[in-house]
């Protein structure tokens, strides 16, 4: 097997609460390969951000890692100690946000926060500032020498979000992670994004977690897609195949419902109907099994398991299981 | 920058005038006559006379008014009423002490209350958080001579370790430490708490944000990320507040000055007070009320300096 | 620590309404021959240099404190919401000049401007409410300020105005409830700092003239006695403290239950 940047195997993960415990991640398998950009999608509270945090067990004090391994690099990260955790964070694990007005520090310049990742460099200074404007510079900063100095609310948005991303690649990690990266820019912003990563990616040959909601973004750099759904991956495979031979019917609709693909004029757009389920109480069947288009008696009362749809394609369905009957 | 720092002075600057105007015209507006309550109840008319003539106090107030400021600007306090000495040396010799004072309080109350506060935040809601809680409120309430009472109970005369009286021996400086020590704690913990709580509710409204979960995900220690990421950004709320501190801490030199008989602004104004000495109060009062309004306007300029965020803006 | 606080509270407020009826001693008589008698079941807290029974004297002082305390402070959260109510709706040269007065008294430490006060006006117990008042007031007025000028500019204070509603039912129907809460709480809240300074300034012979059984009195004739008659002292300060904290307590507990936003930092 090539090698596997991260080996995640049945990862399910509570939020402890005053009441029943939040299960915001129930038995999540998926793999990252070495040199590969894989796409994690989902709407809003399916888990996405919740897993990449897993990842870097940056989660909050109330997480609670019921059953799973997260392999990096054969090593399984939910046994580290914090210390060896942190060894790891920024410099073979980085991370970029969501939101770069938030995520970089107000009061320290760039030129700084990008020095302080270097702590466990002890080179001289010089030595630092030149990787860090290099680093600058890779990503489409201009004058990077000069903006070391200046600070995240001297810069737009497009470029926080570039000087986020040169930080995380400054270490030349082995996974990257970048959590909705793109969410909070415009089109153009989001075009330039999405080649730059493909870039690095191309350059480090690191490995990229892409994590969105956008399909269209996801359909642009992606190799692999994961598709999250109420904590559970419901669907999983190569980019051609989910896009062109999507199996799980969520998937579908989401790929239906996507804006770009309407070709005559109507006054409706698509939905999915209903809610996102309860997940201090799930289903005892199919999490997706209310929202279902084609949900029949089984799907209430029993757990669908993952069935294979083709080479590396997966999807977690009863029809599947039916199908192949 | 510059501009911000003028309009903050000037506003001050204002607001010391007016504070002037008005213990100015307190004397003019109260009833009876100003020498006769000046000199109490042992005035006999010549001493009044002689008074009266002395402060111009029938001259127009117009121009009792302009008297008034220009002996100011020229560092004339007036003369005290017995011993005839200028108020402004008075209050020279005296002000250095207080001033100690208040700083070695303040060292005492940002030595306690900042770590104690930012332990809080980072360990919310285990004990040291609660007790540091109740210990916060518990110094704020008691009132410092309260404080200061005990504590010469306790280390003085029951321990015999401190002593009570006076600033210690001039030259000294292990005798004047000593004399400092109860005076300063006393003057001090009553803003543990004050501080400790600001400090505590910055660092958990800093700790809150994305840019410290950054700075963790780039495996940064997380003593390097208190230190130089949350602490960096809480205190300048603190630094605010400990302007504050000044104008409470002046009046609780006062009580402190007395207990301790130690020289000071406080204890010039209160034997002053005792003896309806007004031209020495007065001249204590401007000088106190001065050092307050400058402080304030010193504070806000130090935060703005100190946050690039507002610096860029202004 | 809220119930704690109300507890403490209560025993002061009840020593200060049946004070009269539970002290064991006249607090004001004196009897020499029994003086400098350390404590004991007798006298629960010694006698002083005038053989007057502490315990007595104390709970005497309750009476004085919160009188003064509860007092003051009432005038100044009328005059305080007066003022507030003029600078907030009135012309914006009334709101400066009053601000600019504000401002001004904040300047002077609050201690510091009770003595000015008494220096010009003698000790009595009038000087002392009126230094109260002249402290407390500011803080009020800015309270009351703040809140009208917020909702004099409020959409639903503009369409009840269309509406024909007079200047006047805004100001008690809409203004006052909204602004009561919060001046209450800070209200509360500061009746420790004037039975503090209360007791200050009497400690330091400007405030409660003698024979009154201020707590500050008692400090202060303890203190000269302090190497003496320890007791003297550490009896005086005691009320002070069940008093501050007791209120500061209940005030920050009472807070907390009203401010949602501060609860949801805990």
């Amino acid at each position: 097997m090539t090698d596997l940047v991260l080996d995640i195997r049945n990862l399910s993960l509570n939020f402890a609460s005053r009441g029943a415990p939040v299960q915001a991640l129930r038995n999540v398998s998926f793999t990252v390969p070495h040199g590969e950009i894989v796409g994690i999608v989902g709407e809003s509270g399916s888990g996405k951000s919740t897993l990449s945090l897993a990842v870097m067990q940056l989660l909050a004090d109330n997480a609670r890692i019921i059953e799973g391994q997260m392999l990096f690099g054969g090593q399984d990260l939910l046994k580290l100690s914090e210390a060896a955790m942190r060894d790891l964070r920024g410099s073979r694990i980085a991370m970029v946000f969501q939101d770069p007005m938030t995520s970089l520090n107000p009061v320290r310049s760039i030129g700084q926060q990008m020095l302080d990742i270097q702590h466990r460099d002890r080179s001289a200074i010089e030595v630092k500032r030149r990787k860090a404007s290099d680093a600058l510079t890779r990503v489409g900063i201009p004058d990077a020498v000069q903006q070391l100095d200046c600070y995240p609310f001297q810069f737009s948005g497009g470029m926080r979000q570039r000087i986020a991303i040169a930080m995380g690649l400054m270490q030349r990690p082995e996974l990257l992670i970048a959590d909705e990266v793109t969410t909070a820019l415009d089109v153009t912003l989001e075009a330039q994004i999405l080649h730059l990563l493909r870039e690095i990616r191309d350059e480090i040959g690191c490995s990229i977690m892409f994590i969105s909601h956008n399909l269209g973004a996801v359909a642009e750099i992606c190799d692999r897609v994961v598709v999250l759904y109420a904590g559970e991956v419901v669907e999983q495979g190569p980019i051609g195949d989910i896009f062109e031979r999507p199996q799980h019917p969520y998937t579908r609709a989401l790929i239906a419902c996507d804006p770009a693909r309407i070709r005559d004029a109507t006054r409706e757009l698509p939905v999915i109907a209903g809610d996102v389920p309860n997940l201090r109480t799930p289903p005892p069947g199919c999490i997706f099994a209310l929202r279902c288009a084609q949900v029949f008696d089984r799907c209430l009362t029993a757990r669908p398991t993952d069935m294979m749809c083709g080479p590396d394609h997966a999807a977690r369905c009863h029809l599947l299981a039916q199908a192949s009957r | 920058m510059l501009f911000y720092a003028i309009q903050r002075i000037g506003l001050s600057i204002l607001i010391l005038i007016t504070s002037m105007v008005m213990l100015f015209s307190a004397l003019k507006f109260i009833p009876g006559d100003p020498a006769t309550i000046m000199l109490g109840s042992r005035a006999n008319p010549e001493m009044r006379a002689r008074i009266t003539e002395e402060l111009g106090l029938n001259d127009p107030i117009v121009v009792q008014l302009g008297t008034f400021f220009g002996r100011l600007l020229q560092g004339n306090l007036g003369t005290d009423l017995w011993s005839k000495r200028p108020v402004a040396m008075m209050v020279m010799e005296n002000l250095p002490y207080t001033l100690l004072l208040i700083g070695i309080g303040l060292g005492w109350a940002a030595l306690l209350g900042i770590p104690l506060g930012c332990m809080s935040a980072v360990k919310r809601n285990s004990f040291i958080d609660k007790f540091t809680g109740v210990i916060s409120v518990g110094t704020i309430s008691i009132p410092s001579f309260v404080v200061a009472i005990y504590l010469i109970l306790i280390f003085a005369i029951a321990l015999g370790w401190l002593p009570v009286i006076g600033a210690g021996e001039k030259g000294d400086w292990h005798d004047q430490a000593m004399h400092l020590v109860m005076p300063s704690f006393a003057l001090g913990l009553g803003w543990v708490g004050y501080l400790a709580r600001i400090v505590r509710a910055s660092m958990l409204e800093v700790m809150g944000e994305n840019h410290i979960r950054t700075a963790r995900a780039f495996g940064l220690p997380e003593l390097r990320i208190i230190k130089d990421y949350a602490l960096r950004i809480a205190i300048l709320p603190t630094i605010t507040l400990l302007a504050v501190a000044v104008g409470s801490l002046l009046s609780s030199a006062v009580f402190v000055e007395a207990i301790f008989a130690r020289p000071g602004i406080g204890k010039l104004i209160v034997d002053a007070a005792s003896m309806r000495n007004f031209p020495v109060v007065q001249g204590g009062v401007l000088t106190t009320v001065a050092l307050f309004a400058l402080i304030m306007p010193i504070a806000d300029l130090l935060v703005a300096w100190l946050d690039p965020r507002v610096r860029a803006n202004l | 620590m809220g119930t704690v606080g109300f507890v403490l509270v209560l025993i002061v407020v009840f020593c200060g309404i049946f004070g009269p009826w539970i002290t064991p001693f006249d607090p004001l008589k004196i009897n020499v021959p029994d003086r400098f008698q350390a404590p004991s079941f007798t006298h629960l807290m010694g006698t002083d240099n005038l053989g007057r029974d502490i315990f007595s004297r104390i709970i005497a002082g309750s009476r004085i404190a919160l009188t003064i305390g509860i007092s003051t402070i009432a005038i100044a959260l009328v005059l305080g919401m007066t003022l507030g109510l003029a600078a907030g709706y009135g012309p914006r040269w009334l709101d400066n000049l009053l601000l600019l007065i504000f401002d001004s008294i904040y300047s002077f430490p609050t201690v510091i401007l009770g003595l000015t006060v008494v220096t010009l006006l003698g000790a009595s117990v009038t000087t002392l409410m009126l230094v109260v008042i002249v402290i407390q007031t500011p803080a009020y007025a800015r309270l009351t300020r703040t809140a009208t000028l917020t909702i004099k500019n409020s959409e639903y204070i503009q369409a009840i105005e269309s509406l024909g509603a007079s200047k006047l039912r805004i100001i008690f129907v809409h203004l006052l409830p909204n602004v009561m809460g919060p001046l209450l709480i800070v209200a509360s809240m500061d009746i420790p700092s004037v039975v503090t300074l209360e007791a200050g300034l009497t400690y330091l012979g400007m405030g409660i003239p003698p024979p009154a059984p201020s707590w500050g009195r008692t400090l202060q004739e303890g203190y000269t006695l302090i190497q003496v008659a320890p007791w003297i002292v550490i009896s005086g300060g005691i009320p002070l403290i069940i008093t501050t904290l007791g209120f500061t307590f209940l005030g920050e507990a009472l807070r907390d239950l009203i401010d949602p936003k501060l609860r949801r930092m805990r």
